[in-house]
């Protein structure tokens, strides 16, 4: 069988990739723009966690979701979680289902470990795998902002939290609040 | 090209100068055996320079992209992601054009540099939206859009990095079932190597490098299929041990006439797979840590090995090829052991690690007489030491006194050195 030309090979493989790239771009910017505004508190991190140079890691303080008994799902399945708020408007999971719902703010994504049945004797709670578990910064900044990031997770007076969009499941971070300020304004004023 | 032609230009050089041949003679032997040194070696050196250039630009790329981005937008961002993209896509269009795409040092160089910039872009752009949670979705990802680079640039070092890419793929999957995707994704790149492979006729450089690589990462990739809840370690070493019996004869088909074991890397993992194993099955403490029983997905896979080693076994059987068949012997006797499932744990571990000695020395008996018999020093010593180190191992189990494990060990080393005598004075011209 005669090779494929080159030129032909390399439309297809420029133009598969570029495609991808504008997809991906695409999906994100939709996701900004139509998106319904939704905000996850932050918990403080791990301290021994290391750090690692150009964004801040994350710990979201609702991870875990309680489904009915019985309901088949396991680890590493994927999922919809459906969204709610607390009083405070931070977002809590409600549930969680293979099936998209078909209204309502939800998120595509994994279940991470059984954590047995914190929520009542008919259900069973899973820990929640969100795709974003890090804020990327410049990395002169990232330093200062973890450890403001820190300061304000730990202390019982302040408050941190990822702003995001969701849309159609999936969610794109948006903004991180420390104490209600741009997690880079909030850097440049301690500093 | 095999070094034994490197060392017979060399010595033809020597007999024109000891006046043993004529120039003639030199030609027309250099002629019938090309050593292709200097050459070859040129080349290499040309391969190997462009590629790390090509690794050293990607990675400088991605560290470029890395540093001070938080001052533009997000669209300003795409745009340097993409622009990195652009530029590996430029090059190969480059190459296209002006026929560099037909040199292997600038294939490799660009394969290299191709994949570093697709994974800057992809990874500027999951930056740019704070989207790092899934690595396995991202090495997908990328895997997938360097894919097409292995066949546009016919490049080694792509085709390298796919299957790193997929292997680490598997191994973060969620479920078995997802790691089963590895098989679709490898095969998807098979054509390239198996074109490569009739191109050359032989196992090149480039050939026996990714033939390391797929080696490893495919048992790589079974073991995270195998290894999920409930997966039984027996099933599972009866697949390792099939594997590596189909290991051994793919090596005997494809590149038989190499000695270097570091250009039969099929040969070497297969081996040693069968090596490590069955001395694991000489051990009464391991034997009694197994449960004769496999799941279902271990028992589906046997099937297919099974079906692929004996066939393998039948045409080298069909060619006389009778020594890489006593391989067969562990995996036969670890699923006679699977099917016969004895209750008793005691009875049925120390049964088992008689059977895994007797196979052992079996195993070294049949080197060491084929060795001798074929005069092939390297075989007998592979029987010796298999021997050696059994008793060794046995000996340190035991609860002997220092004086006997003293003793035999002087007689094993003996023993090892009057066999390699004697085998050197046999080989000695007699005349």
């Amino acid at each position: 069988m005669k090779p494929p030309s080159p030129w032909l090979l390399f439309g297809l493989t420029a133009a598969v990739q570029l495609g991808a790239v504008a997809w991906l771009i695409g999906r994100w910017e939709l996701t900004l723009s139509h998106g319904a505004p939704v905000k996850f508190e932050c918990a403080p991190i791990d301290p021994y966690d290391p750090f690692r140079g150009r964004y801040v890691a994350l710990n979201l303080k609702e991870d875990q979701v309680d489904v009915p008994k019985g309901s088949g799902l396991e680890p590493g399945d994927r999922v919809f979680v459906l969204l709610g708020a607390d009083e405070k408007g931070f977002a809590t999971f409600k549930t969680a289902q293979k099936k998209r719902p078909v209204e309502g703010i939800y998120l595509d994504c994994r279940l991470g470990h059984r954590m047995g049945n914190t929520g009542g004797p008919s259900e069973e709670t899973f820990l929640v795998r969100l795709p974003f578990n890090r804020f990327f910064l410049n990395e002169r900044i990232a330093p200062e902002a973890e450890r403001a990031y820190g300061e304000a997770t730990r202390d019982q007076t302040k408050s941190a939290w990822l702003e995001t969009r969701v849309w159609r499941g999936q969610a794109v971070p948006r903004e991180l609040y420390l104490d209600g300020i741009p997690v880079d304004e909030a850097v440049g004023r301690g500093q | 090209m095999s070094r034994h032609h490197t060392w017979l230009a060399r010595q033809i050089t020597q007999w024109l100068e000891e006046g043993l041949v004529t120039e003639p003679v030199a030609a027309t032997l250099r002629a019938r055996y090309p050593s292709g040194e200097g050459e070859d070696g040129g080349k290499r050196a040309a391969v190997v320079f462009s590629l790390f250039g090509g690794l050293l630009i990607g990675a400088g790329i991605i560290a470029l992209l890395a540093f001070n981005w938080a001052s533009l937008d997000r669209a300003g961002r795409a745009i340097v992601g993409i622009a990195a993209l652009l530029a590996a896509q430029g090059l190969t269009a480059w190459m296209i054009r002006s026929g560099k795409n037909r040199s292997p040092a600038w294939r490799e160089g660009a394969g290299a540099f191709f994949v570093a910039a697709l994974g800057a872009c992809l990874g500027i752009i999951t930056q740019t939206y704070h989207l790092s949670g899934s690595a396995g979705g991202f090495v997908l990802l990328w895997s997938l859009l360097m894919l097409p680079v292995i066949y546009l640039l016919r490049s080694f070092t792509a085709a390298l990095l796919y299957l790193a890419g997929i292997t680490a793929w598997s191994v973060m999957a969620s479920h078995w079932q997802d790691a089963l995707g590895y098989l679709p994704l490898l095969a998807a790149a098979l054509p390239f190597g198996i074109a490569e492979f009739r191109a050359a006729g032989r196992l090149t450089p480039g050939l026996t490098v990714l033939t390391w690589a797929l080696g490893l990462s495919f048992p790589i990739a079974l073991l995270r299929v195998l290894t999920g809840e409930g997966a039984n370690e027996l099933g599972v070493l009866l697949v390792l041990e099939l594997l590596a019996c189909v290991y051994v004869f793919v090596s005997h088909r494809i590149n038989a006439g190499e000695t270097s074991m570091g250009r039969r890397p099929l040969l070497f993992l297969g081996s040693a797979t069968i090596f490590v194993l069955a001395f694991v099955f000489t051990s009464y403490d391991a034997w009694k840590d197994l449960s004769a029983a496999a799941t279902g997905r271990a028992w589906a896979v046997v099937a297919v090995l099974l079906l692929v080693t004996g066939w393998l076994a039948y045409e080298l059987a069909q060619r006389r090829r009778w020594p890489p068949l006593a391989y067969l012997g562990l995996p036969l006797l670890t699923l006679l052991w699977l099917l016969a499932a004895p209750a008793d744990t005691a009875g049925f571990a120390a049964a088992g690690a008689f059977l895994g000695n007797a196979y052992v020395i079996g195993l070294g008996l049949l080197n060491i007489f084929h060795g001798t018999s074929t005069r092939n020093f390297g075989r007998v010593n592979l029987g010796v030491a298999l021997l050696a180190a059994l008793t060794l191992f046995r000996f340190f189990d035991s609860g002997l006194p220092l004086l006997v494990k003293g003793v035999a060990f002087i007689l094993i080393g003996a023993g090892f050195l009057a066999l390699n005598i004697t085998l050197i004075r046999r080989r000695a011209p007699s005349a």
